[in-house]
This record gives C-alpha cells, structure tokens and sequence, in this order.
C-alpha cells in the first residue's frame, strides 16, 4: 500500500474546509484522485475518507491537503499562511537535523514517501482555534507549524489510520517570543504509528501539549523541545488509555539551554489485559541554564496482571542553581479507596471506573 | 429494631478480633460506643458496612429493610450503603480526581435508583449540597476539590458529615467523628449530627471522649473491650470512664 497523499489532485471550485457534509460531498463527487486513477486502492480510501466522518469528534476541520487548498481558495480564516515545502530543501534538512533523537533510519521513516510538507504559519495578533486531522495513509505526513510573535494558538490533532501498517509523521513546531500553542493530540485505537514533535521556543513562549490516547493499537510518542529563549515554558502531559494489546512509547527530550527555563511533564497509562506502556524522559540542563526549573513523572496504573510498564525518568544537569525533581510511580487501584466509594453506594464495577477515569483526569 | 448484632465472632488475618459481640439499635437512639485503643470499635463498623477484609466465623448481624430482618451478610457493601447504611471513617479516605461533589451526586442517585426514587438533576442537587455545605461552614470550593484531597484532619471530619446530611441514612456508625476537631469545629459536627438524628433513624457514636457527649447527648453508652461488649449503661458510665479509665472492666 503505497497511496502518495501529495499526488491528490483536487478540484479548485471547491470549499475545501471539511465538514461531515463537504465531505460527503467531496467524496460523492469523486473530487480526489489518488495518482489520478481510479483504483482498488482508490475506492479502499473513498471508503475511508467516508468514514472519518463519523470517527472524528470535531466538527470542522482541516487535513493538511485541504488546509492548503483552502489557502489557495483565499478561504483560510485570518491570521493563516500556507506553503509546501521540499523535503530535501535546505530548510527540511534543518530542521531534521532538529529532531536530533532520532537514529539515521528513522530519520528516513519521517521523511518516508512525501517529498514535501505542508507549513503553516500563524501571524502576529492572532488568537484563534484550529482542528488538523491527519489520515494516516503513508509515511512521512506531517506539517511545519509557525508562531509568530506574540499568536496565540488552540490546535486540536486527531489522527485516522487508513489500512494497517505503521506509518510514521513528523511535527514541527517553532514558536516566537511571546507566543502560545494549546495543543491537543488526540489518538484513538486503530492508530499505529510513530510521531515525531519537534518544538523549539523562544523566549516568553509557551507550550502547552496534551496527548490523550485512546487505546491504540501501536502509538509512539517522541517529543522534543528545545527551550532557546528565557522564560519559555512547555507543559507536557499524556493520558493513556490502554487496553488488549495496545503498546504506546513515550519518549520525551528537553533541552534548556539558556537561563529561567520551565519545564514540566507528567503522563500517566491506564494499563489493562496485555497493554504495554515505555516512558523515556530525558531533561538536559546545559550549563548556562541556571535558575532553570523541570519537573517529571510518569504512572502507570496497573489493572491485569499480564501489563508492563518501563518507567525511566532521566535529568542530566550540568548547572548547580537549577530546582529539578523526577519520579516514577507503578500502582494498583487502592482497596481502601474503592472500598470508601462503596460504602457510599457505589458497586464495583461504578467505583472502578471512576477511580480509574479519576486516573487519568489530571 | 433496625440492627440486631448477636454473638459476633470474626477475624482478620487470622487474628480474631470480635470475640462474641452483641448489641441492639432500634430506631429513634443514640447509641455511644467507647472502648481502649484496638479493642475492635473500628472493625465493628466495618464488618456492619461489608468490608472484605473481615472474615466472620460465628454469629449473625440482621438489618431492618421493609418491616424485616434481613441476613446484612447478603448484601454487598454498595447495597447496604443503598439500604441506609452509613459509615463516618475514622480515616476518611483521599479520592484523588473524584470531586466530592460528584461523589455525592453518583451516590445519591445510586441510593435513590434502589429506592425507587427518580434521581435528581445535577443542578437542583447542586443546590441542596450547597445550602447543606454551607449549614456546616464548608467552603463551596471544597465541593468541587478531590474527596478529602489535602483536607486537614478537621475538614475531613466536616466532610463525613456533609456526606451523612445528603445521604440521609437510617443508620450512621460515626467512627471518631470527633477526633482531630477544634472546639468550633466539634461544635458544628454535632450541629450536623442533631440536626440529622430523628425518630426513624438511628446514630452509633465511636469516641473516646465525654466532649462529644455532652453535645450529642446518647440515649445507650457500651463499653467495648476485648472484641465485646462488657458493659453498657447511660451518662453515669462515661463519666466513671472519664475518672476511671478501663482498669476497673
Ligand atoms: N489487617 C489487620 N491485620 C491484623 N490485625 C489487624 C488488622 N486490622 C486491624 N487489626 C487489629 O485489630 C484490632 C482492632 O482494631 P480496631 O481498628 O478495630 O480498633 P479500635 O477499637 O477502633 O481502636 P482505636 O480506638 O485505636 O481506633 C487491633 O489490635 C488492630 O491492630
Ligand atoms: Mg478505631
């Protein structure tokens, strides 16, 4: 299964906002044409796009393909910019050059079979909203995400597996002085992919980054932030809600490079039947990072017998005046409290679940 | 009579604890149990409430459900709860993430689903927590906070006992409800208490102090000791524990 998502060709009258409706429409009309043929595999991804519809919880939203055209449309709200930019053009390779963790194979991986990558940028004064949802139909998606001084930004992601391989994306992220990203990534269960997030902030930035994970099949969460600018701050967090043989690696790399850097991040797995959970936290703090702050720790919330969770927090400080605390912890759900839950009323199975909805609300 | 406990015999982890316990509540008392430390006051409530941790080997507890007495060991802990079975913890418990308001709103609808009573919205219940809360000088942001999520010993206490108004049982076993409280604070606990107690229901009162007592006045007083009842008696027996102690038992 090799669709190349670059090669839609779509149809310039078109709205291309999506909406459950548009795309019906979209699809009805026959609008995209994987590599301009009606194919198998083209009827497979109708049958997909179809169903997105119905899968997403939002109600408007863009794909990066349909982000673009409604920038050539003149259609995106105020305060957007589109562009594609090359893969293999000076500033790609920049930036992969960013995503630093990465073994050289796996930069390939990102890279996959899109020779290009779509950027967004978002102008100074601009506070606003934004749902992506990126169909998973082949390696190397992703997009280039830009801040400008001082914008204000609340993206929401949700990401659609199509078939069932696994395909890995890539995010990046920069964000000027004084800028702010909400981000909410939403992963659900047929998801099976590797992401890579690199942000970079500058100073006065913030970065605020919630994954919830709903169980899917395979999802590895590899999250880099540089802090470059004083007084940025990333807020990283993660709820994963696994269950039957759900396996999701997070791992995390922040950088402080420079004074009054703020950095905190906590993620925490609901582990049931076979779910298997990995968190890697890496914290430097260079040398000149003083007065920086960090703060990590990872949960796992045991509920079969037959779950693993690999819990290592790491720091590497070089810098004395710095306050940092790390922990991991593993748990049961407590006797005590679910016996508490149903001397008030409560049977169960009804305390069971809000303790362990309660677990991942934080 | 509303509970009948007789010749309770039971164990926990192989330690006998209970050792042929009897007693009678019937609705309309005031009941005070005192006791030295780890004479099993506290297992006591809890075998009435259905903790699992207990094993019962001799003995029956019956409750008063529609006019009967019912075997209480056929119900699950949730159900007794259901059937007007409250238990004020000498060790509340923290609920992390579990607001105390939505702990009550889940356990009065359970509550109300077994008697057959329509639940009520979550606004309109709102309302009726909050008018108790503030009856009992808590803060309406507490309602809103984990359950006994960093609450203080006190607050914690107050917290029981907001439960126990909302929840309105027919027996409230009040498990050192006094314990930890400040004088303003013991007085509003009681103030919850009074205002609760009333001819259909029936208060147990665990404490170690004659304080309490003199605010919630007890129709019965017990001594426990040595997983049973040794004595029981009025007014007149606290105040010979207050000068005594237990040597005398
Ligand atoms: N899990 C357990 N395993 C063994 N012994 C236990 C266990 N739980 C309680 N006990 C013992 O049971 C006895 C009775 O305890 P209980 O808590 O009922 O006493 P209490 O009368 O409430 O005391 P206090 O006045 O100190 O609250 C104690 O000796 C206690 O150590
Ligand atoms: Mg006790």
């Amino acid at each position: 299964m090799n669709l190349n998502f670059s090669n839609l060709v779509p149809n310039q009258q078109e709205s291309f906002k999506y909406t459950p409706t548009l795309i019906k429409q979209v699809i009805e009309k026959g609008h995209f044409t994987p590599l301009g043929q009606q194919t198998d595999e083209y009827f497979k991804y109708q049958h997909f796009m179809n169903s997105l519809v119905e899968q997403t919880s939002f109600k408007d939203f863009y794909t990066p393909e349909q982000f673009w055209m409604a920038f050539e449309n003149q259609d995106l709200p105020k305060g957007f910019q589109a562009s594609w930019v090359l893969k293999d053009s000076v500033f790609c390779k920049d930036k992969l050059k960013r995503a630093f963790c990465w073994p050289e194979s796996l930069k390939n991986f990102l890279l996959g079979n899109c020779d290009k990558i779509l950027k967004i940028n978002v102008q100074s004064g601009f506070v606003g909203d934004l749902s992506l949802l990126m169909p998973l139909i082949g390696s190397g998606q992703g997009f280039i995400l830009e801040l400008e001084p001082g914008a204000k930004l609340s993206l929401k992601l949700e990401y659609a597996q199509f078939g069932k391989e696994l395909f890995g994306s890539s995010l990046w992220v920069n964000l000027a002085p004084d800028s702010e990203l909400n981000f909410l990534e939403t992963v659900r269960g047929d998801v099976f992919s590797a992401r890579g997030l690199w942000v970079d902030l500058e100073q006065g930035a913030r970065f605020f980054h919630e994954i919830k994970a709903q169980g899917p099949k395979y999802f590895r969460n590899q999250l880099g932030v540089m802090l470059l600018g004083q007084n940025a701050q990333a807020h990283l967090k993660g709820a994963f809600d696994q269950q039957a043989t759900s396996f999701c690696e997070n791992e995390t790399w922040i950088g402080h490079q420079v004074p009054r850097a703020y950095s905190n991040q906590e993620y925490r797995a609901l582990l049931k039947d076979e779910a298997q959970f990995v968190f890697k936290g890496h914290v430097k703090i260079e040398p000149d990072a003083v007065e920086s702050q960090t703060h990590q720790l990872a949960k796992a919330l045991f509920l079969s017998p037959h779950v693993t969770a690999n819990l290592k927090p790491y720091l590497d400080i070089e810098c004395d005046d710095v306050i940092a605390t790390h922990g991991a912890a593993i748990s049961q759900l407590q006797e005590q409290e679910l016996f508490y839950l149903q001397s008030r009323g409560l049977n169960e199975q009804k305390a069971k679940a809000l303790l362990e909805s309660a677990f991942l609300e934080f | 009579m509303l509970l009948n406990v007789k010749n309770l015999k039971a164990q926990i982890d192989g330690k006998q604890i209970l050792k042929g316990l009897s007693l009678q509540i019937n609705a309309g008392e005031v009941h005070a149990i005192m006791g030295p430390n780890g004479s099993g006051k506290s297992s006591l409530s809890k075998i009435i409430s259905g903790h699992a941790g207990y094993e019962v080997t001799e003995g029956e507890i019956e409750y008063e459900i529609n006019f009967k007495m019912k075997n209480l060991f056929e119900l699950e802990p949730h159900e007794r709860a259901q059937e007007g079975i409250f238990l004020g913890f000498q060790y509340p418990v923290e609920v992390p993430g579990v607001t105390n308001m939505m702990l009550l709103f889940e356990s009065y609808n359970a509550i109300m689903l077994r008697q057959g009573v329509e639940p009520m919205a979550q606004d309109e219940f709102n309302k009726v927590v909050q008018q108790k809360a503030e009856f009992l000088g808590i803060k309406e942001d507490y309602l809103y906070r984990g359950v006994n999520v960093g609450f203080s010993g006190g607050e914690k206490k107050r917290n029981e006992i907001l439960q126990l108004l909302v929840l309105n049982p027919r027996l409230a076993f009040l498990d050192e409800i006094d314990s930890g409280l400040d004088i303003d604070a013991l007085k509003v606990v009681s103030k919850g208490v009074n205002f609760f107690k009333n001819k259909n229901n029936a208060v147990v009162l665990v404490t170690h102090y004659q304080r309490l007592l003199d605010y919630i006045k007890p129709d019965f007083v017990h001594v426990l000791s040595d997983g049973q009842i040794k004595v029981s008696g009025g007014m007149e027996l606290v105040h010979k524990l207050e000068k005594q102690g237990y040597d005398w038992l």
